[in-house]
């Protein structure tokens, strides 16, 4: 099963692909079948509309019964490594390190005292069936780690701090 | 057909390939003239011959008297249909044609160079006896003559720069203390634009209507008119849809308009296709606008209420013969719409979209005609007109006609450019054109990019679904293949019965 984020005119959809053309957007199911290169049908309930889509510049333009519009499509794994990555980035002068999204902890890597370099894994966290390391984002030495192997974390909660 | 056998259409897209269609049914042979990058294009294909006539650009192909004339000669064809655009309303190039001993099934140059010069031509029809919008015969010479001028026609009026253009130097006018002050100014600005401050006076019409007349005129002296198109939905002087008939024309004003419009091209000594347009007020009052002197775009709406080919009888009167019917015999019948499908984005103010068509499906059915130039796989390019189609919808009534259209702009499909397809169904479905209540400025006045239809529920997540599919490499499987999910359910289902 993969998930992708849809983005339309503003609007974000979260699409889970089952098996075979068994799809659900934000939940609800719906079915899909090819009919050629652009043209789709898809059944949600029973309401039946023919979509006709086509790559163009990294997008997507598509036209859905009524509905015309262009739509950009990220997969879950690139949306949390993108927005792990902004985090990051954006710490790197903080002397802190926060969960960037509600996760299990997997593993802690450091301790308190421990020296760190600048791109050191710390914390190793799990959501959405992926594991996303968490890397320092500078040079340091550990005060204090908040978190706990096995215990869930919310988003923005703090995890380590150093001195 | 006479003497005509071979017929060279010089032009491109759609029109090349209506006037080609038409020759086909008649047993005329067909030359098709292409630049080097319509050298796949459908009207080639659609042709018993075709020459190349130089570069993309239309100024080295299309608009090249010397390079079409070279064509025909090397095919062998008898006569020319010039199509609309490009050379079409060319004096010199009727011209030429004639002189290379060939037929331009068109009128006369004399009559195109007539009607070519726009103040000339009104002036050609105020003398035939053919009201005009009232103005002052020249620049004003004092507040006198404004007040004069506005006592007799009454508000509103126009103020505008005689060297005007692009709405510099123009003011409305719609009271007599407004007047001379807006004179003033409107002569201030001219002064500083265009370095000239006469002004003139114009009547100003609140929500005037755009109709015109086609006519139809042979080389023996008969000439008829086919009734009116609407023209009133336009984007910048552009029109986009037409229509026939006319909410506002009943059988007397057409009557009137027609026979207006047939002493207006006798007095040019006009023979062929024409279209005489109008300005009509609130009153119903029309006014001479212009003559065109060829093929109009519109013109299936004409043909799709009077069962007429325009294009065979152009033909017909350009092989020297006589008009087959008399104005008694044209009939109408029922109500045709038609909508200018263009590679223009409605939500970036309607810029030109260029690029290649990856997905196009058309309507069909019922009361519906698709006079398309391009095809899937076909290429919008940015030296021609970005006009995709004409879709024109029949039906027996106005409202019947209307939707119609609606549901076939809904089957047309077209990706790999912006079309303006949602900018047709809007006005389409706007209860006021619905109500007939129309005028130039409907579009100006009504049409907000920000209210375009953002789908029905459903359709969005739809959209999502597949574009989610199309990202994961993963197709969906394709209709056949479905079958053998559908029969394990259904054994599911049996079992569980």
């Amino acid at each position: 099963m993969r998930t992708f984020i849809v983005s339309a005119g503003g609007i974000e959809m979260t699409v889970r692909l089952e098996s075979d053309g068994d799809v659900t957007v934000d939940g609800k199911h719906c079915s899909v079948r090819r009919i050629s290169a652009t043209e789709f049908s898809v059944i949600a309930g029973e309401r039946q509309i023919r979509v006709v889509a086509a790559a163009e510049g990294g997008a997507y333009s598509v036209i859905a019964g009524t509905y015309e519009g262009t739509l950009s499509v990220e997969s879950e794994r690139d949306r949390l490594l993108r927005k792990y990555g902004r985090s990051t980035a954006s710490s790197g002068t903080r002397s802190e390190i926060h969960a960037p999204m509600p996760a299990m902890v997997i593993r802690i890597d450091v301790a308190p005292g421990d020296t760190v370099r600048r791109g050191q894994p710390l914390i190793v966290l799990e959501a959405m069936k992926m594991e996303n390391e968490i890397l320092s984002p500078g040079e340091g030495c550990v005060k204090e780690v908040h978190a706990r192997a096995g215990k869930s974390v919310e988003k923005g909660e703090l995890l380590i701090s150093f001195q | 057909m006479g003497r005509l056998r071979k017929i060279l259409v010089a032009n491109r897209g759609e029109i090349a390939l209506r006037v080609m269609r038409t020759c086909r049914e008649l047993g005329l042979g067909t030359v098709a003239v292409y630049s080097e990058a319509d050298r796949t294009s459908p009207h080639v294909l659609a042709a018993d011959e075709a020459v190349p006539i130089g570069p993309a650009p239309s100024r080295e192909s299309y608009l090249s008297i010397d390079r079409i004339l070279d064509a025909a000669r090397a095919t062998g064809a008898d006569a020319i249909h010039p199509g609309y655009g490009f050379l079409s309303e060319n004096p010199l190039f009727a011209l030429a044609v004639a002189e290379a001993g060939l037929v331009f099934i068109g009128p006369s140059a004399a009559a195109i160079r007539a009607m070519g010069d726009k103040t000339a031509a009104r002036a050609l029809a105020a003398r035939s006896g053919v009201p005009t919008v009232p103005g002052t015969p020249g620049a004003l010479t004092g507040a006198a003559e404004a007040r004069e001028f506005c006592a007799r026609h009454g508000y509103p009026v126009l103020v505008k720069a005689a060297a005007g253009g692009g709405g510099k130097g123009m003011r409305i006018v719609r009271e007599s203390r407004e007047l001379e002050g807006a004179v003033r100014a409107a002569a201030s600005e001219a002064r500083s634009a265009f370095g000239d401050e006469r002004v003139f006076l114009e009547k100003y019409f609140e929500e005037p209507r755009h109709i015109e007349i086609q006519i139809l005129a042979d080389a023996h002296g008969n000439a008829v008119h086919l009734g009116e198109r609407e023209c009133s939905i336009q984007r910048r002087h552009q029109k986009v849809i037409e229509e026939s008939p006319s909410v506002v024309v009943d059988g007397r004003m057409r009557q009137r308009m027609g026979e207006t419009a047939l002493s207006i091209a006798r007095a040019c000594g006009y023979v062929n296709a024409g279209t005489v347009e109008f300005l009509v007020d609130r009153e119903r009052n029309f006014y001479f606008l212009e003559m065109n002197t060829r093929l109009q775009v519109e013109h299936p709406v004409t043909e799709l209420r009077t069962g007429l080919d325009l294009v065979a009888l152009q033909i017909l009167i350009a092989g020297g013969e006589k008009l087959p019917l008399r104005q008694e015999e044209v009939t109408f019948s029922g109500h045709a719409i038609e909508c200018r499908i263009c590679a223009e984005d409605p939500r970036s103010n309607f810029l030109p979209s260029t690029g290649k068509i990856v997905h196009l499906r058309t309507p069909a059915g019922p009361g519906i005609r698709d006079d398309r130039g391009v095809d899937e796989g076909g290429e919008i390019s940015v030296y021609y007109d970005p006009m995709i189609a004409k879709l024109i919808a029949w039906g027996p009534t106005r409202e019947s006609a209307a939707l119609r259209m609606i549901r076939a702009l809904r089957e047309y499909e077209v990706l790999g450019v912006k079309t303006n397809i949602a900018l047709c169904l809007f006005v389409l479905s706007h209860p006021l054109f619905r109500a007939g209540e129309i005028s130039t400025h409907f579009l100006q006045t009504h049409w907000n990019p920000e209210e375009m239809p953002g789908g029905e529920p459903g359709e969005p997540e739809a959209a999502a679904a597949v574009c989610a599919l199309i990202a994961a490499g993963t197709p969906a499987p394709a209709g056949w293949g479905g079958g053998g999910r559908w029969i394990e359910r259904r054994r599911d289902y049996l079992r569980g019965a």
